[in-house]
């Protein structure tokens, strides 16, 4: 077969007729000389149509300007020119073209014009402003979620950094975002610093990812950081790079040392009680006790103590009222209706309610057995007041049983106003007595005013 | 268990029920108790006047903390035995104690107390 070294108009007709992308010869003036079938068929109605039709009034408005400049300089050239851009197609749908251009010359060598095709590539740009939109939305989630990022060179250590990470670090935000491994290393804390060299160190060595709590010293504070780091290697020979996340972790560190620390004053309360029902078995389960009685007399301390803690967990162990501690204390003992109690609204602190009420425990027990509410017409009034306003502020109460059987003075004093005499003088500081007086037991305390009741 | 008879044991401790019981228990092995005192300047005004061969502290006073009164004893190399309810951490001191965990029992603290006066 013999191919001619010319080929014909009517070749060459053929040949763009079936190219499946547009193509066109224009003029020196501009005009189109020649379009094929893809042309017409964009640019839509019949041939001459399509010769005619001047392609700036199909341009997107917003490309309009810039092909115009790049089409002038293209053309003035005289060299081959790329443009790209949307154009309304005959359906009237915006479609990205990218067209090459490049000077016909004639037989002479003289500038004639320009061959031009056109390529739809508009599938292309979809794709980029896809992955434009999901790169962004990644970055939004991942900013949203207090993360920052970083990504770095393993030669030089250094990258781009996300703009949130300079503020992380409390660093100023820089155009070009950029930022090295050194950067951070300055921020982190110098007891943490071992762990983040070691950490950073592996990854780039042996390209171990890391995942590490560490402290930073910024110019606003201390903070708690999480840092994941790892390596990534290419298989086509591009350098591997270093790229992780990190996050404030302080208000969870903070919580944390939080809990221990309740955990650990709940532990040391627990073993506080734990001493204190020991010191109550020692001191109720003597070897010349009725057992029988001695386990009466231990379940009801450990009921008052019981009482004692509950109107301090309802209270949250603030300071609890005065009238609360005594009303509850007495509730299980005699008829509500035996007792007065008279006195100002007083705050008492947490450990002392707890004495107070295992006090007028130990007095309400010796009243419903021996005293005043032994008997139907025995009665019981608790008083109590503060002397505010003159000198050092002090507390007075008054627990005086009347109507009862004669009173003897005990042969030994025994646990209970042990406790009371003692125990409720050392924790308010002041003086207790218990008096076994003929016409019913008397018990006075009288000590400085605790600096939670004060106004 | 008679190591301790005659020995002057200073108890410091802030809760009146278990300051009576460590009396009783301190009673019950020969030891004369100091105090007891229920709080730190009470502790610190015990330790000044009287001799005494030991002493039992409560770490946690109310407010304050019985190291500073630890320290005024160790100074005189009184032999130290704390009482902790915080199991058998006591924090930063330069004391060399016994330590006891609360609740204690007489046994607990007849050992306690005879180790730390062999140390002393």
């Amino acid at each position: 077969m013999q191919v001619t070294d010319r080929i014909t108009a009517g070749d060459f007709r053929l040949i763009a007729d079936s190219a499946p992308v547009p193509m066109w010869v224009t003029d020196l003036n501009r005009r189109r000389s020649f379009v094929n079938k893809a042309y017409v068929g964009f640019v839509g109605g019949d041939y001459a149509d399509a010769t005619a039709l001047d392609w700036r009034t199909i341009i997107h408005p917003e490309d309009a300007a810039r092909i115009t400049a790049e089409s002038t300089a293209g053309e003035a050239s005289l060299g081959t020119f790329t443009l790209e851009a949307r154009y309304r197609r005959a359906d009237g749908e915006w479609r990205w073209l990218q067209s090459v251009s490049q000077p016909r010359w004639g037989s002479g060598g003289e500038h004639d014009g320009f061959i031009g095709v056109a390529h739809d590539v508009t599938e292309r740009h979809e794709a980029e402003a896809s992955l434009r939109q999901s790169a962004e939305s990644l970055r939004l989630a991942i900013e949203g979620a207090g993360m920052a990022t970083w990504e770095a060179d393993l030669r030089t250590a250094r990258g781009r950094w996300s703009p949130n990470r300079f503020d992380l670090l409390g660093y100023p935000r820089t155009d070009d975002h950029s930022g090295s491994v050194d950067d951070w290393l300055a921020r982190v804390h110098p007891d943490d610093e071992g762990i983040a060299r070691d950490a950073v160190a592996r990854c780039f060595g042996q390209g171990e990812p890391y995942n590490i709590d560490y402290r930073i010293r910024r110019p606003d504070g201390i903070r708690w950081l999480q840092s994941h780091g790892s390596r990534i290697d290419y298989r086509d020979g591009r350098p591997s790079r270093f790229v992780g996340v990190s996050f404030d972790i302080t208000e969870r560190k903070t919580a944390e040392a939080r809990q221990q620390l309740l955990i650990d004053e709940l532990n040391h309360r627990v073993k506080n009680m734990l001493a204190i029902v020991q010191g109550i078995a020692h001191q109720t389960l003597k070897p010349d006790v009725d057992p029988l009685a001695a386990r009466a007399a231990f379940e009801g301390r450990l009921a008052a103590l019981a009482a004692a803690h509950n109107l301090l967990t309802d209270q949250h162990w603030s300071p609890v009222p005065m009238r609360r501690v005594i009303e509850e204390t007495i509730a299980p003992h005699g008829r509500p209706q035996a007792f007065r109690l008279a006195g100002p609204d007083l705050l008492v602190a947490p450990k002392t309610a707890v004495s107070i009420a295992l006090a007028i425990h130990e007095l309400a027990t010796n009243a419903v057995k021996y005293g005043a509410l032994s008997v139907a017409q025995g009665s019981v009034a608790v008083d109590w007041s503060t002397n505010a306003g003159e000198g050092e502020q002090r507390l007075r109460m008054e627990w005086r049983e009347r109507g009862g059987p004669s009173v003897a003075a005990p042969a030994r004093r025994g646990f209970g106003t042990r406790m009371i005499e003692r125990g409720l003088a050392a924790e308010l500081n002041g003086t207790v007595s218990v008096t076994f007086a003929a016409e019913g037991v008397r018990c006075v305390v009288d000590a400085p005013l605790p600096a939670e009741g004060r106004g | 268990m008679r190591q301790l008879t005659g020995k002057r044991v200073l108890v410091v401790e802030d809760e009146p029920i278990v300051a009576m019981c460590l009396e009783d228990i301190l009673t019950d092995l020969g030891c004369e108790v100091v105090g007891p005192a229920y709080s730190l300047p009470q502790g610190l005004a015990q330790a000044e006047d009287g001799r005494i061969d030991a002493a039992i502290l409560d770490v946690n006073l109310g407010p304050d903390t019985s190291l500073a009164l630890a320290d005024a004893l160790a100074a005189r190399a009184v032999p130290i035995v704390f009482a902790t309810g915080y199991g058998h951490t006591l924090g930063p001191t330069a004391v060399a104690a016994e330590v006891l965990s609360k609740p204690y029992t007489a046994a607990e603290i007849n050992d306690a107390l005879v180790r730390a006066l062999q140390g002393g």
